[in-house]
């Protein structure tokens, strides 16, 4: 028998003959990489594996006409299942927690500890802190405060979209549209990103929600 | 609603990041695979390309997602 010289769309087009041996091959590569990708992830157990890797496949045949060749076909296609894994291990960790419990869990800011010992240091934190309050309720609508909520608490944007009756896309367009008017209204007040900045990172023990 | 002092930080820094166009989860996965294999071989990332990692700097979700693939890619070694 002849080597495979065929590449990887050709081969998994519905009328190549080499569909079935083409599907069999890329699902064995997918639960490989699968394995190496979320080895100690709590959950991601065979049967969880084996699951990603069919909803996988479902998927790249689903969109294999975008695949433009830009990269490898099979690193195209591991992106691809891993994005279905960790969409599927979040849904798991999160689909007990609603946005409502998360607005009741937050604390009010004014219990927020200040983590600066520089008192005039504090004092700018404060300032800033207390605008960016007031521009949360000014300059958001309800919509936009929720999702930056859910996102500052960690909750994945699809859980976001599913209990919002949105889409992962529209999700991340919220957020967006969130930041960027509440950096245009700091910057109307004033201050500049590299001012915020300076006063934040210096004092923030993280940076990322 | 509020916000804790920490939530407030981590929205800082993202605000600071923030562009008036950027790509969204789904544009980022369908340019990453690129992304990581010019990453993985050292070649230059064309200035397309930057805008992934701008997303993967923004989006834990993405960059989760990367690390991961970059970590399965060199398991496979250079003949991914
Ligand atoms: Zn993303």
């Amino acid at each position: 028998m002849s080597p495979v010289t065929l590449d990887w769309p050709t081969r998994l087009s519905p009328t190549c003959i080499e569909r079935d041996a083409a599907l069999v091959e890329l699902r064995v590569l997918l639960i490989k990489g699968l394995h190496t990708g979320l080895s100690g992830r709590a959950g991601a157990d065979e049967g969880f594996i084996e699951d990603v890797a069919q909803m996988s496949l479902v998927r790249i045949l689903d969109h294999l006409h975008t695949f433009e060749g830009r990269s490898t076909f099979i690193t195209w296609a591991l992106a691809i299942a891993l994005r279905v894994a960790f969409i599927e291990l979040r849904r798991k960790r999160w689909n007990n927690v609603s946005l409502d419990e998360l607005k009741e869990r937050n604390p009010d800011l004014n219990d927020a500890t200040d983590p600066s010992p520089d008192p005039q240091q504090q004092a700018s934190r404060a300032s800033l802190i207390q605008l960016m309050h007031r521009l949360i309720q000014s300059e958001l609508t309800p919509l936009q405060r929720d999702v930056l909520l859910a996102e500052l608490n960690g909750m994945p944007q699809d859980e976001i979209a599913t209990q919002l009756g949105r889409t992962r896309n529209t999700i991340y367009k919220l957020g967006h549209d969130a930041r960027r008017a509440l950096k245009q209204a700091f910057e109307n007040a004033g201050y500049s990103v590299a001012d915020m900045l300076s006063v934040f990172t210096e004092t923030s023990p993280q940076s990322h929600p | 609603m509020s916000f804790t002092s920490e939530q407030i930080d981590g929205l800082m820094s993202l605000i600071g990041i923030t562009r008036e166009s950027e790509l969204n989860c789904n544009e980022c996965l369908h340019h990453v695979a690129e992304f990581a294999e010019c990453e993985l071989t050292g070649k230059h990332i064309p200035e397309a390309l930057e805008a992934v990692r701008h997303h993967l700097t923004l989006c834990l979700e993405c960059k989760e997602e990367y690390d991961e693939l970059m970590k399965v890619l060199r398991s496979m070694g250079p003949a991914a």
